[in-house]
């Protein structure tokens, strides 16, 4: 059991972690909003407006798989129109991603401040973080093995391959979540138990 | 339930209100109520207790057992 100094501690924690979430969600949700309304923008932008022909100095290079490819010349005249679209659709869903996790984190955070954290409800935002990193796992290999591909085509870079494999990291970090919404769901159960209890 | 709560008929019997018997007990009013009105899920031997000596009575005069 946490004696009152530790628990004022706990609480205190929680209430400065609870409104950085709820700054970071606030403000991620408008650069979620934003890169949307650009990646529709881009659309309906002509392909010169996304075509490179002339760099003044030095050069481009685009790295893959800590290669580097001097692009300087393949670049020019290319439309990037497609990459820059696929670009912005994939950093909307990634900030779309953080902007739920950081809304279900700072939900439980409330709950904290409020000497509520027990809730069924808290296990079931600790399982939607889980799975929320679990789709993470996927998601974010592809982000980056999209775009290269797409790269890779457009500058028709050759004698390379590229991997696509799952986040493990993530992964086991979201199976962690699984088995934390399971203790808490336990732990709402013993809540409910004691509350019940004169 | 089965288990039915008799603390308001034997507080009747005493004659003691449930603000005196909270105050005696040391449980607050609004758990006292639920114990009496049969809306708890268990209640501590500590508590029973209390009351089985502020009322002067056995466990059996507080609480009852009925077949559903």
């Amino acid at each position: 059991m946490f004696n009152n100094d530790e628990m004022k501690r706990l609480k205190k924690c929680s209430h400065i972690l609870r409104i950085m979430m709820d700054i970071i969600y606030r403000a991620m949700f408008i650069v979620a909003c934003l890169s949307l309304i650009a990646a529709i923008a881009a659309i309906f932008m002509p392909d010169s407006f996304f075509t490179m022909y002339s760099i003044g100095t030095g050069k481009l290079e685009f790295i893959i798989s800590s290669l580097k490819f001097d692009v300087t010349e393949a670049i020019l005249g290319i439309s990037m129109k497609d990459i820059c679209i696929t670009i912005l659709f994939i950093a909307f869903s990634i900030i779309l991603l953080i902007v739920f996790g950081a809304r279900e984190l700072a939900r439980i955070l409330r709950s904290v401040d409020n000497d509520t954290p027990f809730k069924k409800e808290n296990a079931d935002r600790i399982r939607a973080i889980g799975m929320i990193l679990i789709l993470s796992s996927f998601l974010v290999p592809a982000y980056d093995y999209i775009p290269a591909i797409m790269m890779m085509n457009l500058l028709k870079i050759k004698d390379i391959s590229l991997n696509y494999s799952v986040n493990i990291s993530l992964a086991l970090a979201g199976i962690l979540m699984f088995i934390l919404s399971g203790i808490f769901r336990y732990g709402s159960y013993l809540q409910d138990e004691y509350d019940g209890t004169v | 339930m089965a288990i039915i709560v008799r603390l308001d008929r034997m507080m009747a019997d005493r004659k003691i209100s449930l603000n005196d018997l909270s105050e005696r007990v040391g449980i607050s009013i609004v758990n006292l109520s639920n114990l009496k009105t049969g809306k708890v899920k268990a209640i501590r031997f500590s508590t029973l207790n209390a009351v089985c000596r502020e009322l002067k009575c056995q466990p059996g005069d507080i609480l009852e057992y009925a077949d559903d």
